[in-house]
């Protein structure tokens, strides 16, 4: 959103509307303010009251411009307050109040509410199926998910909320279980509609969205064991993100796409088509630890041992937070590739350390658990 | 881990600010009192630079 979104000209009428506040979670600082305001993805964007400090408005993922003015009028409401109009929208005030203290599972209750009562020209629907669709997908109700995608995805067809429903779809139905007599014929019909609004080349979604999209749809082909599909598909995704790369006017509207298209390059097996790329951000951005992060990745894939390791000892120079754990989690991988065991438990146990020490807000229990699996796993003697 | 579960944990955006609105930069308490004193909803982005 920084490169794409927040620099767009028409937002200029909403900058005297809302004092503005950018919080990083990795930094140590804002680790009390993600104790209070705790998020479930990245980004996350909040309106607050700031009389009482509540959570008027949250929308989960990126926005286009159009989708965060939307954003900004209905929080503007929100905290203005005055009385909630009619049909659908006393039940929408109470799933977004719902939705903003994080109770996922009343919120999903109070949108389907909502959604029952609105007009067929509601403008709020989009935004409406979409939180729904997040709070569901938290509270582990697939089946229900899958119904409300595919009820609003007729209605949705051509829009970004479309493209973010089609995917959200995908990814339940693929989560089903294998033996569920429903799953084929779910991800058969969300793979489809994937497909179609990736396809829609009118429909004016964010890039990282299409190229999520690309992800689910790499996942549904080595689902079907159709290697050949996956491979063609994540060929497609590389092109795609090529393209937009190419467009950005900027180096750093180009490195948006630098995680993406390591991905894409992951599933294609082309591992050695990021280091160009990986190597320019470096160039361009020194200060930056992504760059030499994901090239510890890439040449980790190559089993380019030294250079592997070089990347993540410059990465860990300048990495802070959270990251820091996953960068020794590379290295650690590195090392045991290269077949220093010793030191990859000892690199697996300052990880551990690390992630110990991580204050409340940033410290995960599930990353402490998995860190401390991954050096179970590893005895000291082979 | 696979690669899909890779992908998950490296798919994200990366840094590139230039923004037309005056965002205040990792400081909550300066952003909550400027909201208090101009009666302004307070907007947050919360974001990583991974």
């Amino acid at each position: 959103m920084r490169a794409f979104v927040f620099g767009d000209e028409s937002l200029k009428e909403q900058a005297g509307r809302f004092v503005w506040l950018s919080i990083d979670t990795e930094k140590e600082t804002n680790a009390k303010v993600q104790e209070r305001f705790p998020i479930d993805a990245w980004p996350t964007l909040l309106v607050l009251d700031p009389k009482d400090e509540r959570v008027a408005l949250r929308w989960v993922g990126g926005a286009t411009v159009t989708q965060l003015q939307r954003i900004l009028e209905d929080g503007r409401l929100a905290v203005l307050g005055g009385a909630p109009g009619e049909g659908p929208e006393p039940a929408f005030a109470r799933a977004e109040r719902l939705y903003g203290e994080r109770s996922f599972g009343e919120a999903a209750k109070a949108y389907q509410d909502a959604l029952k009562a609105a007009p067929p020209d509601w403008p709020r629907y989009p935004r409406a199926v979409e939180s729904l669709l997040f709070a569901l997908a938290t509270s582990h109700d697939c089946t229900t998910s899958l119904r409300i995608a595919r009820e609003a995805l007729p209605r949705l067809r051509g829009t970004p909320s479309g493209l973010s429903v089609a995917g959200t779809g995908l990814e339940c139905a693929l989560d089903l279980p294998k033996a569920d007599a429903g799953r084929p014929d779910s991800v058969g019909f969300f793979e489809k509609a994937s497909r179609e609004a990736i396809a829609d080349a009118k429909l004016l979604a964010a890039a990282d969205d299409r190229s999520s999209l690309y992800g689910d749809l790499v996942r549904a082909r080595k689902d079907a064991q159709d290697g050949a599909g996956a491979k063609a598909t994540a060929a497609e995704w590389a092109a795609f993100l090529e393209g937009e790369a190419a467009k950005a006017k900027t180096p750093e509207a180009r490195s948006v796409f630098d995680a993406h298209r390591l991905s894409a390059y992951l599933e294609l097996g082309e591992p050695q088509r990021a280091i160009p790329m990986l190597e320019a951000s470096e160039r361009d951005f020194p200060r930056d630890y992504n760059p030499p992060a994901r090239l510890g990745l890439a040449f980790r894939e190559l089993k380019r041992w030294d250079e592997a390791l070089a990347a993540t000892d410059r990465a860990l120079a300048k990495a802070y937070g959270p990251r820091r754990i996953r960068i020794l989690l590379t290295r650690s991988d590195i090392l045991l590739g290269r077949g220093d065991r010793a030191g990859a438990r000892a690199t697996l146990a300052e990880a551990l350390s690390a992630a110990r020490a991580l204050p409340p807000g940033q410290r995960s229990e599930p990353l402490i658990a998995s860190v401390q699996k991954k050096l179970g796993a590893l005895p000291q003697q082979p | 881990m696979d690669l899909t579960a890779m992908a998950v944990l490296i798919l994200a955006l990366a840094p590139a600010p230039k923004s037309t609105l005056p965002f205040i930069e990792d400081d909550y308490s300066r952003g909550l009192a400027e909201a208090r004193a101009r009666n302004l909803p307070l907007f947050i982005e919360v974001w990583a630079p991974w």
